[in-house]
């Protein structure tokens, strides 16, 4: 009885966890797929009467969505490649090695957590400016590499695992990054995941920084784009925006990085538990 | 799935194709907020104008107008800019003050097409200032009232209202209750309307209505020499009040309203005061039997007065010289070809297309050129942005926003305004 | 990068390979941190430094800065804008970081339980968060419209009169609030199942035979043994209520009036939009020393709740 009661339970707040976060989430390709005279009215349907791709055909026909779409898998894979490397060398740094400066370091480039990304923005223009590095995949790529959260992750799994497989080696005369290489690494694969689906989200749906210095269709990121043809709130721009339209570019934009965290996400919350989070 | 990889073999040759040419064209950057299905006619133009000069390749970017100006400034921080930057009228002056934007008075000396007497003299004179022409006019546009003609019809109201007290007399019988009854008649049920006569703006649009309301009443907004604030106080509590009034006392518009066009399109309002950009979505929504028709914005105090603003060119300071020549063609060429624009419902200022047969034709616009000598320009200062800007909180947002959402108290809003503008103008 | 230059030792070659083992081990480190720290500096610190470096000019972007000393600083006081973005950012702070804490580790303990469908509600209750913010406030500020949002369509359903959301003053913040929690419980909640999943079992079962019914397990064993984890959430947490941005700048705007104004927000104002670079550095600035503070607190906090268990 009172199996049966906890499992009515289970299910009963299961059902209502999944229509509290995926309702929005349905409603937007809901949305997506009527034909704009489904959507201005006020009734409440959750499934459209005529099913149409009318606004997927609309956006790509209207937009050169794929070439956005292959700018945006193509920085955000670079970026978190060039992040994989850099953060596991220097995470591996701060956890094992010891070198003058590394607490202060540490505590440096902790601290930039706290400087909003805003007023960091026209600095870096001019910087990418005066490299002749404007509306180039690098200006929207090399800047991830000096994301903070990667380091503490990368840092903070190699904490957790035990130092003595590292010892072993290093008595054999391995050089350390042999060490890091083959050995600390392969240990590592959950928390590389986790930083890797962190970062790739985070530079597939950054907006302002993309939006400052890429201005060809050619470089142009996915959220940039359709942020042309979202319905913001109505009346700040002139004329009429489409929301199903708007809805179809936000489905686009959704898609990939939902896929990923589909496929990815046993790993990733194994990886976050491996990274240790022991302070 | 075939289109797609269609599109990408495309893009792939494009990319080719464009490496192997691009040697000898050359490129200009213009950019311009158009996000709306105007975006599309602007880009059908260059498009055409791309094909027809195979010297040069326009490149457009359209952005909403705020961020595209945050890159703008962020370009100019270090030294660059497009070769064209559109904006409108009243924000020049930002621009000018910051040393971003260059006169343009010998583009005008020379061209054929900018010429002074081809224009509606409204529109020339926007693009001076302090006495130099920095922009070249595009379009304009202003509120005008668009009516449902079947519920006018029913309700039985001959012509769309010009005066305050016509304009009471239609919004209250097109205001009906569940029951069917109007306010003022026994037992009308505020809670439960089911159409209202008219929108009411609760964004920037809001004080726009208002701007054109107070110079109904002959209201000045600063002192003569723009350091502080002028309003008259008592007129410009009034002129909230008439708005304010229309929401809380007569019932006429809803409170807390957000999509002005899609109510009116959906039969939930008989009236919209908006801009002509809204024509397109009017006669899309003809397909599913909305009757519309257009009238001036009514004169509900003294003195015609109607908000508007417009769309122009200017040639930034940071631009890369050599491409000027080749930028001012390419506006001289739009400028020409201004026609095709009209199908985003924006008005043409040039006398020629104001008078032609074509344009007499098109449906709706009348009304909006009609007011055309009528129109309110908000101030072009370099301070535009912390007053009147539309997506923070400026004094005119909070004061239109507490008046209209809020039902604040017209007299303190006005006064707080008041203060706030004089604290913002009075620092150097 | 100790090389001595004993010429004594020179021929030696026992001793010119310990020499060069230990030059090689201290160099090293550098060689590891290097590549990331010329990044770090070129594009975060760089930046970082010149941003806040400029709260004591009145820059605007275009021109040479001028220095103007503290008049940034003095000029917030007088700022009635700054005043209610700060207390509206406080305002966001206290309701969303305990709600955010609050919700996830509930979410956690009930999807950490080995049951049929626990995969499909964390894979669920994260969603949320891989869309970009952009989009989740168009999504949003459709759903909480006030007369035709789904919200408000469901809560008449309840018999609950239609909410103004982001249309009032007294309600829009809550909007804002309602769609963070949306969007971020997920994040929290992923570190949460992270933290149980490395609380050792047996700690359970010895609890269970001491006769421990479910809320003493969970008040004795999993709180105290979550408290690193915890400790991770509330700061990250904090941190990014504190710099709440996306959100109002896409739903709001910062209104009605200045309702939802955020510092951060006003900081994007001020430089962007009134070309007051200068002066929104300083208020960047004010932001970053608030939050060393807060941080400095909480780690405190953090080292006494372990001295007090220990």
């Amino acid at each position: 009885m009172n199996k049966t009661l906890s499992r009515v339970v289970w299910y009963v707040v299961l059902a209502v966890i999944l229509v509290v976060a995926l309702g929005p989430v349905v409603w937007m390709v809901a949305t997506s797929l009527k034909p704009e005279t489904e959507i201005v009215t006020t009734e409440i349907r959750w499934l459209p009467q005529n099913a149409t791709f009318e606004h997927f055909g609309a956006i790509f026909q209207a937009h050169p969505m794929t070439q956005w779409l292959f700018n945006s898998l193509f920085t955000a894979t670079a970026a978190t490649v060039l992040v994989l490397v850099l953060d596991s060398l220097a995470g591996y740094a701060f956890a094992r090695l010891r070198f003058r400066g590394r607490g202060i370091i540490f505590l440096i480039v902790l601290s930039m957590l706290f400087v909003p990304i805003q007023i960091t923005i026209i600095p870096l223009f001019i910087l990418f400016s005066r490299m002749g590095l404007t509306d180039t995949y690098w200006a929207l790529i090399l800047p991830v590499g000096a994301n903070v959260t990667g380091v503490f992750l990368m840092r903070q799994f190699f904490l957790s695992i035990p130092a003595e497989l590292e010892e072993a080696a290093r008595v054999d005369g391995a050089s350390t990054f042999r060490i890091l290489i083959s050995i600390v690494l392969p240990l590592a694969r959950p928390a590389l995941t986790a930083v890797a689906i962190i970062t790739f989200l985070s530079t597939w749906n950054s907006f302002l920084w993309p939006l400052i210095v890429t201005r060809s269709d050619s470089v142009r990121t996915l959220p940039v784009g359709i942020a042309q043809f979202l319905s913001l709130r109505p009346g700040l721009v002139q004329g009429q925006m489409s929301i199903g339209q708007s809805m179809a570019g936000a489905v686009v934009a959704a898609l990939p990085p939902i896929v990923v965290f589909v496929i990815l996400q046993r790993y990733f919350i194994e990886g976050i538990s491996r990274t240790g989070l022991k302070g | 799935m075939r289109k797609l990889t269609v599109s990408l073999l495309l893009i792939v040759l494009l990319a080719l194709f464009g490496v192997a040419s691009a040697q000898d064209v050359v490129t200009l950057e213009f950019w311009g907020g158009w996000t709306g299905p105007d975006g599309a006619i602007m880009q059908k133009l260059v498009d055409q104008y791309n094909a027809e000069n195979p010297g040069v390749h326009v490149n457009l970017t359209v952005q909403q107008w705020s961020p595209l100006f945050d890159a703008f400034i962020a370009a100019a921080s270090a030294g660059t800019s497009p070769d064209i930057m559109a904006m409108h009228p009243q924000e020049t002056a930002m621009f000018i003050n910051l040393g971003l934007i260059d006169p343009v008075e010998d583009i005008v000396a020379a061209s054929e097409v900018f010429q002074k007497d081809a224009y509606v003299q409204k529109a020339w004179d926007l693009q001076f200032y302090d006495g130099t022409m920095y922009a070249l006019p595009f379009d304009l546009g202003v509120h005008g009232l668009f009516y449902n003609v079947d519920m006018f019809e029913e309700a039985g109201i001959e012509a769309a209202p010009t005066n305050a007290e016509e304009f009471l007399e239609a919004a209250r019988l097109l205001t009906v209750d569940a029951n069917g009854l109007h306010p003022g008649d026994e037992g009308f049920d505020p809670a439960n309307i089911v159409r209202y006569a008219i929108n009411m703006h609760t964004n920037h649009h809001a004080f726009y209505q208002w701007y054109a309301l107070y110079n109904q009443l002959g209201g000045q907004l600063f002192s003569e020499d723009g350091m502080s604030c002028a309003m008259d106080l008592d007129k410009a509590a009034q002129a909230w009040k008439w708005l304010q009034d229309l929401v809380y006392v007569h019932y006429a518009a809803p409170q807390g309203q957000t999509d002005y066009a899609r109510d009116f399109i959906s039969g939930r309002t008989a009236m919209l005061i908006d801009g002509p950009w809204q024509i397109p979505a009017m006669i899309a929504a003809e397909a599913d039997g909305l009757n519309w028709a257009t009238a001036p914005y009514p004169t509900i105090f003294d003195q015609p007065a109607v908000w508007g603003s417009g769309h122009d060119f200017t040639f930034p300071t940071y631009a890369d010289p050599e491409k000027r020549d080749e930028a001012i063609a390419f506006i001289e060429w739009l400028g020409a070809n201004s026609f095709d624009w009209l199908e985003s419902g924006q008005l043409p200022i040039r006398n020629d297309i104001i008078e032609s047969e074509e344009f007499a034709e098109l449906k709706g616009r009348q009304s909006f050129v009609d007011m055309l000598p009528n129109q309110v320009l908000l101030p072009n200062i370099p301070k535009f942005s912390e007053i009147f800007a539309s997506n923070a909180p400026t004094p005119m947002m909070v004061m239109g926003q507490r008046i209209i959402l809020e039902n604040a108290d017209v007299a303190t809003e006005v006064e707080n305004a008041c203060n706030l503008i004089t604290a913002i103008l009075s620092v150097p | 990068m100790r090389i001595t230059p004993n010429a004594a030792h020179r021929g030696d070659p026992a001793v010119a390979l310990a020499t060069k083992m230990r030059s090689r081990a201290s160099f090293t480190p550098y060689l590891f941190i290097l590549p990331y720290l010329v990044f770090f500096v070129l594009f975060r610190l760089g930046p970082s430094l010149a941003g806040l470096g400029i709260s004591f000019t009145n820059w605007q972007a275009v021109r040479p800065p001028q220095y103007i000393a503290f008049a940034n600083f003095s000029a917030m006081g007088r700022d009635p804008l700054f005043s209610a973005a700060f207390s509206n950012t406080v305002f966001f702070v206290v309701i969303t970081v305990p709600a955010l804490i609050i919700l996830s580790l509930a979410l956690a303990l009930f999807l950490n339980q080995s049951r049929r469908g626990r995969t499909l509600g964390r894979v669920a209750v994260f969603m949320p968060f891989v869309i970009m913010s952009t989009v989740v406030g168009v999504l949003w500020t459709w759903i909480l419209d006030k007369d035709f949002g789904l919200m408000n369509a469901y809560l008449n359903v309840f018999g609950i009169q239609d909410v103004p959301w982001l249309v009032s003053e007294g309600t829009a913040m809550y909007g804002v609030i309602l769609t963070t929690v949306w969007w971020t419980v997920g994040y929290n909640m992923v570190l949460f199942l992270a933290g149980l999943q490395d609380i050792p079992t047996e700690l359970y079962e010895a609890a269970r035979i001491d006769g421990a019914r479910s809320w003493g397990v969970f008040r004795f064993v999993t709180l105290p043994m979550l408290a690193p984890t915890t400790f991770l959430v509330l700061m990250l947490t904090v941190i990014n209520s504190f710099q709440v941005f996306d959100q109002t700048y896409v739903m709001t705007g910062g209104g009605p009036g200045t309702s939802t104004l955020t510092l951060v927000q006003y900081i994007y104002t001020t430089s962007f939009q009134f070309q007051k670079f200068g002066y929104g550095s300083a208020i960047a600035l004010i932001l970053f020393g608030l939050l060393v503070l807060v941080a400095f607190f909480q780690i405190r906090a953090h080292r006494r709740g372990i001295e007090g268990v220990e």
